[in-house]
């Protein structure tokens, strides 16, 4: 102890109580307040067990639906005030819609010159037949960025939710998941061997033109999942991981999403700094033509195909 | 074509309807399943050709597959809940399944089902 | 055109491209790289925010190569940049705060998905404030709801599935509606550029045409987004949401996903319909008797609780309600009390729930009040930090809450049929908030027995021991701090950007 005063005397000072209330081990209520002193609490086992009687009687009593008229009561007043409330919702929407302009009235609000310059100008400022592609790929790219972005993050979600990984469970999945169901199917298996080729060629016919006729990446896309889907149910895991697996979903994403992202940077980047872009338009009606919008669709077509296969196989198995 | 368009219409109200008041879950999808069709049939009607394309696809073949799939695994484990090697599979992903799953028959194979999860629910939480 | 015009365009899609990459790296390379990419686009708002103070007037910056209502556009103006500024430093904070919570509670193999999640966050809040077209900002609202969803659910455990499930559908709900909104004002108008939809909507209401329309649409949008942002009656997914996710989930939630929306509904109220016109509909009068329905019950339903953490996420509803008063007030200098509300609520609410896990930490991670008796002297650097956060919450001077309930107070003195009920309400809200916030701060300064200490295993935590919680916890102290004392030239800014917003 190397204090200048004595103990007791320390204890008495100011900075002592101050240390003492800041590290908590003064008790606050000595000397200041008159109380008596409190008894500890015995437990009584017998009060206990009531206590617990008691409540457990009272949760089964709030829980006898049958008797419960207060939450009988309240069940039925629910499904009629929400009856009620949805036709009130729906009247009022019709009411609504009642009074809108027509549908394909020329003097619409919604023929204005905008869409005017969609249709009269859409086709040698894009350089795409399509009008919708055009504009969905050019006009207003932004949204379209954000879309195949929505894509992909509901397969993260879906990754989170379904994913297993292969090391805490060693048995095998997907022995578990066909237990009930017939294996290598002969109807199904021809079936798939004959329709596959057509529809992947299909898919891949509704990409590349998405700008000369109706179609585009996203529906395409949706084929060529489809098409996949089809094989997996018909052919087993096993094969289907010879050319599909978790790698090469991860490698397709994120080179298709790299890839737009760079394009549209780089459109958008020359389009607010007023440079002219260096890729050209092309002659309309042509495959190779209307600057990135056959690439953009490509891309979103990777993106959905592996979306719908994916979200497939998490359905399934929980991995690739 | 406006008759066409208005019965077409007026199915679509009665299958939207009728989805939600089935009682029966696979019935319930086969509903929507034409519900899709029906929808991309309107959609040619109104002209979009692109909507038409990926309605069909999307919505009466890639969606009602994912339902169908969902359903069986709900149903794999009701009926399968002792047996060891389809239990663990599918228990952890059927968690917030099965707390959804009693509309379908099988009364005491779900409730212990629920039980169950709920209570493993409980001492993760 | 200088090349700090093009930081808005460059930080949108630089969170958006992180989100890919983040896929295929590991869980320690997507931290790094998640925290790399809010440094750096705080840095790059910064430099905007300077910029636009610097010329005074806010410009517009079109995505591809064709004007206005042809194409998309951005809208930089001194409010935009100051609130991207300012998500950028919630967000690092909350990241950084919530490290060692994510460690423990994620999978290894499911980190990375975790960042992927905060990185599309981000861009998805910076596209909802810098966009000028109304569609863009749906699209992004879907990636909103999504990323927020995944961010719930990360942490899987029975509570958080259903909370995450309920969210979903209550939150799409809202996008319905607001969706429904949309489309109504485009057959109305035509345009889907807010600028252009706001010239046409103010010929609209000078004809008198189509009025019935016009206000079915303001209701669904307001309606829609109340619902996301947790109005009072649609509130019921908010306690579970932000009660039983991660800690940085919790934080990024209450502070930065809520406002997001509510910032959006500013821009639909001053950018596409314009003022005028709302406070002739009387929408917000509905929106002003939500607000304070919502600032009584969040209170007495959080004085019920309790586990913490759900009693703080019953203070956000509260604090909402404080929000969509200051709107239904309908002046400007509302608008102002409400953005200001905006900003310090973001503050202070993260800084509750860090630490609040702080607190939790020190009491062997139980969550019940009686358990934390005495945490405060346990850990010192949470005590005072949730000391901070409380007092600011009901409205001591020096700290936030009180310059934004003062605002209140003085933005409702302009309003003359609605000054009784706002004076009241505030009275009883602050006595409310005083009541469960300090209840809890005397609680952890209540000193407990050793020997129930030491029985229970509580540990004692020093500041070194968790370098990240308490670099976050310092700086939201801080930074609580510099609203209270310095937010003169924070309301300065605010109203210069709100002039410029229309």
């Amino acid at each position: 102890m190397s204090r200048k005063v004595p103990e007791q005397e320390y204890e008495k000072t100011l900075s002592f109580r101050l240390k003492q209330w800041f590290n908590g081990t003064k008790d606050p209520f000595l000397n200041t307040v008159e109380m008596k002193p409190q008894k500890e609490v015995e437990k009584d086992e017998d009060i206990d067990w009531k206590r617990k009687r008691e409540k457990r009687q009272r949760i089964e009593k709030i829980y006898d639906l049958a008797h419960n008229w207060e939450i009988r009561g309240f069940q039925k007043f629910y499904k009629i005030f929400s009856g009620v409330f949805c036709l009130f919702l729906v009247a009022m929407l019709l009411i609504a819609v009642s009074y809108l302009p027509s549908y394909g009235h020329p003097e619409n609000p919604a023929n204005n010159e905008v869409a005017e310059r969609y249709i009269e100008n859409g086709l040698e400022e894009t350089g795409a037949v399509n009008i919708v592609t055009g504009m969905i790929l050019d006009y207003r790219a932004f949204d379209t960025l954000g879309e195949s972005h929505v894509l992909f993050i509901a397969t993260c979600t879906v990754l989170i939710l379904l994913r297993k990984d292969k090391s805490k469970d060693g048995k095998d999945i997907e022995a578990s998941d066909r237990i009930y169901e017939p294996k290598n199917d002969v109807i199904l298996q021809t079936a798939a061997r004959v329709l596959m080729p057509p529809i992947i060629i299909f898919g891949i016919y509704v990409i590349l033109c998405g700008h000369l006729g109706p179609g585009g990446g996203f529906s395409g896309g949706a084929i060529i999942g489809a098409g996949l889907i089809l094989y997996l149910n018909a052919f087993g895991f096993q094969k289907t991981e010879r050319f599909f697996t978790g790698k090469t979903y991860k490698i397709l994403s994120v080179s298709a999403l790299g890839c737009y992202c760079l394009a549209k940077s780089y459109s958008f980047y020359t389009g607010a700094n007023h440079i002219e872009s260096v890729i050209p338009l092309g002659t309309p009606g042509a495959i190779l033509s209307s600057g990135l919008i056959l690439v953009l669709n490509i891309c979103v077509g990777i993106v959905v195909a592996g979306t719908m296969y994916t979200f497939y196989v998490m359905f399934r198995k929980g991995g690739y | 074509m406006q008759i066409f368009t208005n019965i077409l219409l007026i199915f679509l109200i009665i299958c939207a309807v009728a989805a939600s008041l089935s009682k029966n879950l696979l019935n319930t999808i086969l509903i929507f399943m034409s519900y899709s069709l029906v929808m991309s049939i309107i959609w040619i009607l109104l002209e979009s050709p692109d909507l038409a394309i990926t309605e069909a696809a999307v919505g009466a073949g890639v969606t009602s597959v994912l339902f169908f799939v969902t359903l069986k695994k709900i149903r794999a484990i009701m009926k399968n809940d002792e047996a060891p090697e389809s239990g663990s599979g599918g228990r952890e992903s059927g968690e917030i399944r099965t707390a959804g799953a009693g509309a379908d028959g099988d009364g005491t194979g779900v409730k212990d089902a629920v039980r169950h999860n709920a209570g493993k629910g409980e001492e993760r939480s | 055109m200088a090349f700090v015009q093009n930081f808005p365009f460059i930080s949108i899609l630089l969170s958006l491209f992180a989100g890919p990459i983040s896929s295929v790296l590991n869980g320690k390379w997507a931290k790094r790289l998640n925290l790399f990419v809010i440094t750096v686009i705080g840095g790059m708002s910064a430099a905007v925010l300077s910029f636009v103070l610097g010329t005074g007037q806010e410009y517009v910056y079109t995505m591809g190569h064709f004007p206005a209502p042809w194409g998309n556009e951005i809208r930089v103006g001194i409010l935009e940049a100051a609130m991207a500024l300012f998500f950028c430093i919630i967000m690092f904070l909350c990241v950084i705060g919530g490290v060692l919570e994510r460690e423990l509670e994620i999978e290894e193999s499911k980190q990375n998905l975790y960042y992927i999640m905060v990185n599309l966050l981000l861009c998805s809040l910076l596209a909802l404030i810098y966009t000028n077209d109304l569609f863009t900002a749906y699209v992004f609202v879907e990636i909103n709801t999504i990323s927020a969803c995944g961010l719930i659910m990360i942490r899987q455990t029975g509570r958080t599935f259903e909370a995450a499930v309920r969210y979903m559908i209550m939150s799409l709900l809202g996008s319905g509606l607001l969706l429904l909104g949309i489309c109504f004002l485009y057959s109305l108008t035509g345009h889907l550029l807010m600028s252009n939809i706001k010239e046409q909507a103010a010929l609209l209401q000078a004809s008198g045409e189509y009025h019935i329309p016009l206000l079915v649409a303001i209701c669904l949008m307001s309606v829609g987004i109340a619902i996301k942002s947790a109005l009072y009656p649609f509130h019921t997914w908010l306690p579970d949401a932000y009660g039983y996710s991660t800690l940085s989930s919790a934080a990024i939630l209450s502070s930065l996903v809520s406002k997001g929306y509510i910032f959006l509904l500013v821009k639909i109220f001053y950018r596409v319909i314009g003022f005028d016109i709302i406070r002739e509909s009387k929408v917000i009068n509905v929106l002003f008797v939500f607000g304070v329905a919502g600032m009584i019950m969040g209170s007495v339903n959080a004085i019920k609780e309790n586990d913490i953490n759900r009693m703080i996420a019953y203070s956000s509803v509260a604090q909402i309600g404080y929000i969509y008063m200051g709107f239904g007030l309908g002046t400007t200098s509302g608008m102002i009390a409400s953005i200001y509300h905006i900003v310090s609520h973001a503050a202070t609410k993260s800084l509750l729930f860090v630490a609040a896990s702080g607190i939790t930490d020190a009491s062997a991670k139980s969550k019940n009040f009686f358990d934390l008796t005495g945490a405060g002297y346990r850990n010192k650097l949470a005590g005072v930090a949730f000391t901070v956060g409380s007092l600011s919450m009901v409205g001591f001077p020096m700290f936030s809450g009180f310059i934004s309930k003062l605002l209140f107070a003085q933005a409702a003195m302009e309003n003359r049929h609605k000054i009784m009920i706002t004076m009241i309400a505030l009275a009883i809200s602050v006595i409310l908030n005083a009541v469960y916030f300090m209840k809890t701060v005397i609680r952890i300064y209540t000193p407990e027995k050793k020997t129930v200490v030491v029985d229970k295993g509580f540990e004692e935590i020093s500041f070194w021991e968790q370098p990240a919680k308490s670099f976050a916890l310092v700086c939201f102290i801080a930074l609580n701090v510099f609203l209270g004392l310095f937010s003169e030239p924070v309301i300065g800014l605010i109203e210069r950007g709100l002039e410029m917003f229309a």
